[in-house]
C-alpha cells in the first residue's frame, strides 16, 4: 500500500467527522501556537541585540582592575598609578587583534553650568573611547589628541546632561565646572538612548584622559580599559589576547587568578535575556501542557475511534488487511490529525506574535523553518499519542470485531 | 491441479474458558469441489459459525488439518492468512459490513487497496463490476442511500472484486425481505454457474439453504447430514 493511498485514507476517514476531528486537534493547535510564540519572540530578541550591537558600538570589551586578591579583599587602591595607562599603549602594540584602546576613569560629579547644577558621571579617556563605543559629537566636534597634550580642559557632553544643564539651547562654546574647574564644551555627543541594560547611555561627560587626571582625579585611579576587536576579528581572539597579555605583564603566576576581569557585551545580553527568559518559561509551560493535554486527547479521541471502529477494522481484516496495515492506517490518521494541528498552531501562533509584536512593542520574527518545527513536533506527538490506539485495533481479534456491536 | 478446492481432515476447534474447554466443531471432516454450491444450516450453537471461519481462514483449526486449493492453510502465519482471504476469499455478511459515509466505489474497492492496486485502477474495476451488477448509476453514492437489497449487492461486489476462488456468505439473507432475498440467491446461483465461483451459504432458513446444489447440517459441533440434492429448488 503505498504511503499515498495511506495518507488520503487517512484524510478521508478524518473527514467524514470534521467536528470532532477539529475539536480534538485544539489543545495540540494551542501548545504549537506557544511554542511558535515563542521561538517568534525569542528569535525576535536575539535579532534586536544583534542590531543593536552593530548600530550602538556595544561591541566593547571592558577590563575592570580588581587588585590581587589576597586574604579574601580586594586592592583596588594599590594599583600602581600609571598601570591603566601603560597597559592600554601595550594592549595596542601588542594585541593584534584590538584596533583601540583606552584607559576609563569615571567619578559621579555635581557639574554646575550657568544655568543650573546636575549630577553625572565624568568620564576621562582617550579619542579612542569615541572610536570604541561608535560615538560621534552632533554638535562641534570629539576631542583629540592636540587636547591631551594640552591637558586641555575640553569636554563632550552626552544629551542627557546638556537638556540638563542648558535647556534647550546648543551647548558648544558653553562652559561647564566640574571639581570647581572650567572645562569649555567643544561637542554634543549623537543621542545614543537609553541601553537595553536600562541605562541613560546619554547621562555623561566625557573629558580628556589626561586632564581627568590632572583637574578630577585626586587620588583615585583608573581601574578601567575598553578596548574593541578590529573589525573581521572575533572579539573572543582579541579578549584571549588581552587577557594573555595582562597577565604576563602583572607577573600573575600559572596558579593565580587573574587580578582583572574582562567583560563584554555577552554579559549585559544574557541580562537582556532575562526579561524574555521570563515570558519564555511561561511560554514553555503553556506549551508543554497543553502539548501533553492535547497529546493525551489525541489519544483519547484516537481509542474512541477505533472503539467506534471495531466492525470496520475486523471487516478490513477480514477481506485481507494484515494487522501492521492497521496500525499503519490508524497512526497515520493520528499523525495526519496532529500536523494539520501543528500547520494550524503555525498560523496562530503567527497571529500570536503579531499581537504580542503590537502590544509590546517587542520585535517578533516568524520564519518558515518555524512551520517545520511546528509540523516535525506534531507529528512526534502523533506516532507517540497515536501507536497504543493503533497497536490495541491492530491487536483486535477480526472475528471478536465482525460481531461487535 | 485438482479439482479439490477444500479438503478438511479431522478439523477441531476447542476455545479456553478459563479452565473450562468448550468443543464448537468436534473432528469435522469435509471436502468441496470447485464449482460447488453449498449451504451449511445448524441451529444456533451448532458450531456452524465457528466451522465458517475456520472454512474461511478468519480461524485457526484448534488440530487437523485444512487444504485450501492445495495450501496447507492450518501451517499459515496470521499475515498469510490475511493475504489468502484476500485473494481467494470473498466474505459476504448478514449486516454487510459496509464503511459508512463512503461511496459505494470505494467500498467495492476497498480489499484491493490491501493488494496495492493504484487509486484509479481500483475504482474503474469497482466501477465496472459496480455496473455489471446493475448499481452502475450510484456509484457516488453513500451506502445509507441504498436499500438492503442494494447494500448486500454492494456488498457482494466487495467480495468479487479480488476475482475470489470462492463466496462465503453467513446468514447473507438475514436482514432481507423475501423477495430481495430470493433476488441475492439468484445472484449468487448465477455467478456459481456462469463464473464457477464455489459457494458457500450459511444460513439457518431451509428456503435459502434449498438454493444449494450440496446441503451439510451441523448439530453439536459435527456434521450429521451431508447431501446433495437431486433438484434444485
Amino acid at each position: 500500500m503505498s504511503p499515498v493511498t495511506v495518507l488520503s485514507e487517512a484524510l478521508r476517514s478524518l473527514g467524514k467527522n470534521l467536528v470532532r476531528t477539529s475539536l480534538s486537534v485544539l489543545g495540540i493547535v494551542i501548545g504549537i501556537a506557544a511554542v511558535i510564540t515563542m521561538v517568534a519572540v525569542g528569535e525576535g530578541a536575539r535579532r534586536q541585540v544583534e542590531r543593536e550591537i552593530a548600530l550602538l558600538g556595544d561591541d566593547w570589551i571592558m577590563v575592570a582592575y580588581w587588585g590581587v586578591q589576597r586574604g579574601g579583599s580586594h586592592r583596588q587602591q594599590g594599583l600602581p598609578p600609571k598601570l591603566t595607562t601603560e597597559d592600554a599603549d601595550a594592549i595596542e602594540r601588542e594585541c593584534s587583534a584590538v584596533r583601540a584602546t583606552t584607559p576609563v576613569n569615571r567619578i559621579s560629579f555635581q557639574v554646575v553650568s550657568g544655568y543650573g547644577n546636575y549630577q553625572t558621571n565624568v568620564v576621562g579617556t582617550r579619542p579612542a573611547f569615541f572610536d570604541i563605543r561608535r560615538w560621534k559629537a552632533e554638535e562641534g566636534r570629539e576631542f583629540g589628541f592636540d587636547d591631551m597634550n594640552k591637558l586641555a580642559k575640553v569636554c563632550c557632553v552626552g544629551a542627557t546632561v546638556a537638556r540638563e544643564l542648558f535647556g534647550g539651547m546648543n551647548p558648544v562654546g558653553q562652559t561647564v565646572r566640574i571639581n570647581r574647574v572650567a572645562f569649555d564644551v567643544v561637542g554634543l555627543l549623537a543621542s545614543k538612548g537609553v541601553g537595553s541594560d536600562g541605562r541613560d547611555n546619554d547621562d555623561v561627560i566625557v573629558i580628556p584622559f589626561t586632564s581627568f587626571e590632572r583637574y578630577i582625579a585626586g587620588p583615585e585611579r583608573s581601574g578601567t580599559l575598553l578596548a574593541a576587536a578590529r573589525f573581521g576579528e572575533d572579539p573572543a581572539t582579541a579578549k584571549r589576547q588581552i587577557r594573555d597579555l595582562l597577565r604576563q605583564r602583572h607577573r600573575v603566576a600559572d596558579d593565580e587568578d587573574d587580578d582583572f576581569r574582562i567583560f563584554d557585551r555577552s554579559l549585559t545580553m544574557q541580562a537582556n535575556a532575562e526579561a524574555s527568559r521570563t515570558f519564555n518559561t511561561l511560554l514553555t509551560m503553556i506549551a508543554s501542557i497543553s502539548l501533553l493535554v492535547g497529546g493525551v486527547g489525541i489519544m483519547n479521541i484516537m481509542l474512541v475511534s477505533v472503539t467506534e471502529r471495531t466492525r470496520e477494522i475486523g471487516l478490513r481484516m477480514a477481506i485481507g488487511a494484515e494487522n501492521y496495515r492497521i496500525l499503519e492506517q490508524f497512526l497515520c490518521e493520528a499523525v495526519v490529525l496532529c500536523g494539520l494541528g501543528g500547520l494550524l498552531g503555525f498560523a496562530s501562533g503567527w497571529g500570536v506574535s503579531r499581537v504580542v509584536s503590537w502590544n509590546y512593542g517587542w520585535e517578533v520574527v516568524v520564519s518558515y523553518w518555524m512551520a517545520g518545527l511546528a509540523i516535525v513536533f506534531s507529528t512526534a506527538i502523533g506516532l507517540f499519542f497515536g501507536f497504543y490506539p493503533a497497536w490495541r485495533a491492530s491487536k483486535l481479534d477480526h472475528i471478536d470485531a465482525l460481531r461487535y456491536e | 491441479m485438482s479439482d479439490e478446492l477444500i479438503d478438511i481432515r479431522e478439523a477441531w476447534k476447542v476455545y479456553h474458558l478459563g479452565e473450562i474447554q468448550i468443543p464448537a466443531v468436534r473432528g469435522v471432516s469435509l471436502q468441496i469441489s470447485r464449482g460447488e454450491f453449498v449451504s451449511i444450516t445448524g441451529s444456533s450453537g451448532s458450531g456452524k459459525s465457528t466451522f465458517m471461519h475456520l472454512l474461511g481462514c478468519l480461524d485457526r483449526l484448534s488440530s487437523g488439518s485444512y487444504s485450501f486449493s492445495g495450501q496447507l492453510v492450518h501451517r499459515l502465519s496470521r499475515v498469510e492468512l490475511a493475504r489468502l482471504r484476500n485473494r481467494s476469499i470473498g466474505f459476504v455478511f448478514q449486516s454487510f459490513n459496509l464503511l459508512a459515509r463512503t461511496t459505494i466505489v470505494d467500498n467495492v474497492a476497498l480489499p484491493l487497496i490491501y493488494q496495492g492496486v493504484g487509486r484509479k485502477e481500483r475504482r474503474r474495476r469497482a466501477a465496472e463490476l459496480l455496473d455489471r451488477m446493475g448499481l452502475g448509476d450510484r456509484l457516488r453514492h453513500h451506502t445509507n442511500q441504498l436499500s438492503g437489497g442494494q447494500q448486500q449487492r454492494v456488498a457482494i461486489a466487495r467480495a468479487l472484486i479480488t476475482k475470489p476462488l470462492m463466496l462465503l456468505a453467513d446468514e447473507p439473507t438475514g436482514n432481507l425481505d423475501t423477495r430481495t432475498s430470493g433476488e441475492i440467491m439468484t445472484l449468487f446461483r448465477q455467478l456459481n454457474v456462469d463464473d464457477g465461483i464455489t459457494m458457500v451459504v450459511v444460513t439457518h432458513e431451509p428456503d435459502i439453504a434449498a438454493f444449494g446444489r450440496r446441503h451439510v447440517v451441523f448439530r453439536d459441533g459435527m456434521i450429521v447430514l451431508d447431501e446433495v440434492q437431486s433438484t434444485a429448488a
